[in-house]
């Protein structure tokens, strides 16, 4: 998958734009579901990458798929698990502005693990523009990912379906604490959106104050509409959240 | 704007209409992209106004939609779905001619390598000029962008973006200069 940052120059026609800083990453599925840590130090299977965030010069990438850290002796013994996770690019040169596809595992780096499964029925699923970053007052970077969950049933047999924020510091790994995500504004949406992944459908946008620290969260969300919350993280890093308002219904009407 | 015109409007917009589209033949109505406007207030967490694309319009080919805060709804601009939508900078108005509505003009160009499109939209008058200052924003992609639509392994979004510049209608808000890049 293709990703670039440019910078613009508004005062030609055409507006000049300047590549700075690009990546083609890509994602080798090849069939190790026996052994895929030989000789790797991150192991991935099936793993597609979803939206792309830059904070503070950093860029990440959010993506789902088998994931197995091989340098983990638990996680060797689990072997691969279903995995959200979140991963920093590396800028070195042999990973960006070439014109030939990186491969996934040279050039990223595991960075927080959101959840693991190795039901992957307990699947979640993310959007494409679903990840925004934020400073928090404990110092740690924070992410917010808009997730696709199944509550109940069965998929196929449109079982519930619901799409909700889930904030997460930096640094966090399922494997070792299983309850660093914070959740809210679940909102029932269509099934359809599994069975057919749509970009740009659960958009996040922060109002960050003086210090990045989030004051306000927008989203859409899929069919269900768009959602304001005011939002304060204190300094154990405990997300509140409140005041949620609807500005576009499901039956896509404002709500004055 | 009364409140059965908002409604009409916001259903004209964004409604569902019959489409051979394979996306719609699948799929509900859905919002795309999102960015806000804040208010002048830093504190303050209530927009002044918000932009997003409503996917499902004419040839299923959604609108750009802005809600303001004083609850009035206007289609951005006809015809076009939005995907990332970013805000850009305050930047100085270009050049631009004088006189009512310019049809559209798009004009291909290269914005570096890789996936990237940028569309602008500028409406002349110096009278204009200060208000244009203040609205330099990011929006969608116009409806020639439906041949960028892809289907791949049921996963939809745009690939292959190119970079353009347009001139295209006012809105209710008032004449606007808009420009975008789609970063993928």
């Amino acid at each position: 998958m293709n990703w670039e940052i440019l910078t613009a120059k508004y005062d030609t026609r055409p507006i000049g734009l300047q590549s700075f800083f690009r990546t083609n990453l890509e994602v080798q599925n090849s069939d190790c579901m026996l052994d895929c840590c030989l000789g790797a130090s991150h192991s991935y299977y099936k793993v597609e990458p979803r939206t792309y965030a830059m904070h503070d010069g950093e860029f990440f990438v959010s993506w789902e798929g088998f994931y197995q850290n091989c340098s983990d002796d638990i996680a060797l013994r689990r072997g691969l698990q279903w995995t959200v996770g979140i991963s920093r690019i590396s800028r070195s040169t042999a990973c960006v502005f070439t014109s030939l596809p990186v491969k996934f595992e040279d050039c990223t780096t595991p960075d927080t693990i959101l959840f693991q499964s190795a039901d992957v029925q307990k699947w979640t699923l993310l959007g494409y523009s679903g990840l925004t970053v934020s400073q928090s007052p404990s110092g740690r970077r924070m992410f917010y990912l808009s997730v696709i969950e199944r509550t109940s049933g069965n998929i196929e047999a449109n079982g519930m379906v619901q799409n909700q924020i889930w904030v997460i510091p930096e640094g966090e790994n399922y494997s070792k604490n299983p309850h660093p995500v914070q959740k809210f504004g679940p909102i029932a949406i269509s099934a359809d959106f599994v069975r057919n992944v749509f970009d740009d459908a659960g958009t996040i946008r922060l109002r960050l104050d003086e210090h990045g620290y989030p004051i306000a969260a927008y989203r859409t969300a899929y069919d269900a509409g768009i959602f304001c919350y005011s939002v304060k993280i204190d300094t154990e890093g405990i997300l509140r959240v409140w005041d949620e308002q609807i500005f576009v219904t499901r039956s896509r009407r404002v709500v004055l | 704007m009364g409140r059965t015109n908002i409604r009409d409007t916001i259903e004209e917009s964004c409604t569902m209409r019959s489409s051979h589209h394979i996306i719609t033949q699948q799929l509900p109505p859905v919002s795309t992209g999102l960015e806000v406007v804040w208010g002048e207030n830093p504190q303050g967490t209530k927009p002044e106004r918000l932009f997003f694309g409503c996917y499902g319009e004419i040839d299923g080919l959604g609108n750009l939609t802005t809600a303001n805060a004083d609850g009035t709804i206007h289609q951005t601009m006809h015809g076009a779905h939005a995907g990332t939508i970013l805000l850009g900078p305050q930047v100085p108005p270009l050049p631009a001619p004088m006189g009512d509505y310019i049809p559209p003009d798009m004009e291909l160009s290269q914005g570096g390598a890789g996936s990237s499109l940028s569309v602008s939209e500028h409406k002349g008058g110096h009278g204009i000029a200060i208000f244009v200052l203040s609205l330099f924003m990011i929006v969608a992609v116009h409806r020639r962008c439906r041949k960028y639509w892809k289907a791949k392994q049921h996963r939809y979004s745009m690939v292959n973006h190119e970079c353009y510049d347009f001139v295209g209608p006012s809105t209710e808000v008032g004449p606007t200069t808009v420009s975008y890049v789609e970063l993928r």
